[in-house]
């Protein structure tokens, strides 16, 4: 076991949220945003198992399950989504994905 | 010696989540996410979690970025149909970091509590009874609720899946409208 | 305490000889068992030239396979296409981690307290085998994407399919198992079965992990994913020479390890039979050395066992049509081990 503060594991969580976020705002095709998603997702899971660590605690664990189980769910759909997109349009660019646009 | 450890696995964390996001090939991109994962699983080790490292390890690396690899092994797409004008903007890179040095910054003055090595946990702390006696005892509705929406998502997934006969005969048409 | 030296020693020990074993020994041994025994079955010899009884013929072939020219085939993606036979390795050697081949032990005296016969002592050691053998699937998506050969893709897209798919069964079959034993320390489910073995309770959860473990393993009679009449060889068309052998290899060693978890779980481990322990005999396991030796053979001589049934099972059975693989896994295994799950828990709460 290593002596971190948790300031240094938000850090890390911080950063990597950010880059995740950064990743989703700039990307153009759906599966990329999809997997931008599951690095977000994982930033949360490290910021709620160190505040686990911290108050030694495992609610933060438990929730850590309760976001994979989300995070399990939202690729399968997603991924359907994409599939259906594919199917429709023969390519997986979101910016063609325009037909709700009006 | 362990400090350095952990620098070491959150620097590459961080560079594989950069390249996570930003490789062109969405391939790639899940190659590089598998590392991710694994590296994360071990901070999880390192902060002494390690029912939850092997749950990161199961779960995401196991199912879920195989999901994914498959889909793109599925649709098999050329490089031209994934590109698309995605440039990244050097200056407002810079103005990012530069805005989360400043949070980071902030957050450091206002709290220096926060700097402290955090206390040894208790024995049982990452043990698969500790969570799951919190987990059933304190959480039982809620994973209910999570079991059942794995279920919704099963039955969703087939739903969307599903080519229904009508909808291929209507492609069918399109297609022949189109070579005639 | 122990002396932390020897303590280092004994596991540097334990990993040499376990990793000797399975990859210098079993799995060489295991390829010439197969050609064997398919000779046998169907009528005619197998590989006899080679040393006694052919028994050299792998060492023969391994010795080819290192000396060929390493051939990289035009319009590979290359990085990937090297990177695949490495990933298909490394989780069959990981996996054999966590597994223990013996009862706890003082080596006839040499410890104070029993070691455990195991590399890592890790407590949620079943868990750490599942995830291992899921992350295989890997080695073989990429390799098949990696080809850049419409065969080869198509094998690796039936493989990540079928694993997928039969990991959920198998998953759910040892949840049963880790009901009935309180732990997933595999240790301690070897223990938990010294007096009734699993596979009594837990039928049902047998029926459903083996045919799983066939098909996480891509072993006939799901062997779709390298189905030479509609493949060619699937997700290793391109491969040749020791880049093909890390894949033969790597799935003669997941056999050995899908085959020793089954032990564990569902046979008891190194116990000697259901209702008889070694002690009732007169064999001391844990204090003796003729008896801890004793105890890791009858628990090598199971695995065998199970090893034997693949060769067996590979021999008899034609292969399954893709549909009717698919159909298998979800609608048979998956409703037969959640039903199970019921059977089990209503088990532990009436009997």
């Amino acid at each position: 076991m290593v002596d971190v503060s948790i300031a240094q594991l938000l850090f890390v969580s911080f950063a990597i949220f950010s880059i995740g976020a950064g990743g989703f705002l700039i990307r153009k095709n759906a599966i990329s945003l999809l997997i931008c998603l599951e690095l977000m997702l994982n930033a949360v899971n490290i910021a709620f198992v160190s505040f686990s660590r911290l108050h030694n605690n495992e609610s933060g664990t438990v929730l850590y399950f309760f976001v994979i189980t989300v995070a399990a769910c939202e690729t399968a759909v997603g991924l359907a989504i994409v599939l259906n997109l594919f199917r429709l349009k023969k390519n997986i660019r979101i910016q063609e994905a325009n037909a709700l646009r009006g | 010696m362990m400090e350095f450890a952990f620098y070491l696995v959150a620097g590459l964390m961080l560079l594989s989540a950069g390249l996570v996001a930003f490789r062109p090939k969405p391939i790639e991109s899940a190659l590089w996410l598998i590392l991710h994962f694994f590296l994360t699983s071990t901070l999880y080790v390192f902060i002494g979690a390690d029912f939850v490292a092997v749950v990161q390890l199961l779960v995401y690396a196991g199912a879920i970025v195989v999901l994914i690899t498959f889909v793109i092994l599925l649709l098999n797409l050329n490089p031209q149909e994934i590109s698309g004008g995605e440039s990244i903007r050097w200056t407002s890179t810079v103005l990012f970091l530069c805005s989360l040095g400043a949070v980071l910054f902030c957050l450091h003055i206002s709290t220096p509590s926060l700097l402290e090595k955090m206390p040894a946990p208790g024995s049982s702390f990452g043990s698969i009874e500790a969570f799951s006696r919190t987990m059933i005892q304190n959480y039982s509705w809620s994973f209910e609720v999570a079991g059942f929406l794995l279920l919704l998502a099963l039955i969703g997934v087939g739903l969307l899946a599903y080519r229904r006969p009508s909808t291929r005969d209507h492609s069918n048409i399109e297609n022949k409208s189109e070579a005639a | 305490m122990e002396d932390t030296t020897i303590l280092w020693l004994f596991l540097l020990g334990k990993i040499v000889l376990f990793f000797s074993v399975v990859f210098g020994a079993v799995a060489p041994i295991m390829i010439w068992v197969e050609r064997r025994v398919a000779g046998l079955v169907q009528d005619r010899y197998g590989p006899n030239r080679v040393g006694p009884f052919g028994l050299l013929q792998s060492l023969a072939d391994g010795i080819k396979l290192i000396l060929k020219e390493p051939l990289i085939p035009q319009g590979v993606r290359k990085p990937y296409y090297l990177l695949a036979p490495i990933l298909a390795v490394v989780p069959a050697a990981l996996s054999f981690a966590v597994i223990p081949f013996g009862p706890p032990t003082t080596l006839g005296g040499m410890f104070e307290t029993p070691q455990r016969l195991q590399i890592a002592n890790l407590n949620v050691g079943l868990i750490f085998v599942m995830t291992v053998t899921s992350l295989s699937v890997y080695g073989v998506a990429l390799a098949g994407w990696a080809s850049n050969n419409k065969f080869s893709v198509m094998g690796a897209l039936r493989a990540s399919a079928q694993m997928i798919s039969y990991e959920l069964a198998a998953g759910l079959a040892i949840v049963s198992i880790i009901m009935l034993s309180g732990s997933v320390d595999l240790m301690r489910i070897v223990e938990s079965q010294a007096g009734l073995w699993h596979i009594f309770p837990g039928f049902l959860a047998f029926l459903v992990f083996l045919p799983a473990i066939y098909a996480e393993t891509n072993r006939t009679p799901f062997d779709l994913p390298e189905a030479e009449a509609e493949l060619v060889v699937g997700y290793h068309t391109e491969y040749s020479g020791i880049k093909f052998g890390l894949f033969f290899l790597s799935e003669y060693s997941i056999m050995t390890t899908v085959s020793a978890i089954a032990v564990l779980l569902f046979f008891g481990g190194w116990n000697l039979l259901p209702g008889l322990n070694w002690a009732d005999i007169g064999i001391d396991i844990q204090n003796s050395m003729i008896g801890t030796l004793i105890a890791v053979s009858w628990f090598a001589a199971k695995v065998a066992f199970f090893l034997f049934l693949f060769v067996w099972v590979r021999w008899t059975l034609p292969r399954f049509r893709y549909d009717q693989l698919m159909g298998l896994g979800w609608k048979t295994l998956l409703p037969i081990a959640i039903f199970n799950i019921l059977i089990i828990a209503g088990f532990m709460v009436f009997a």
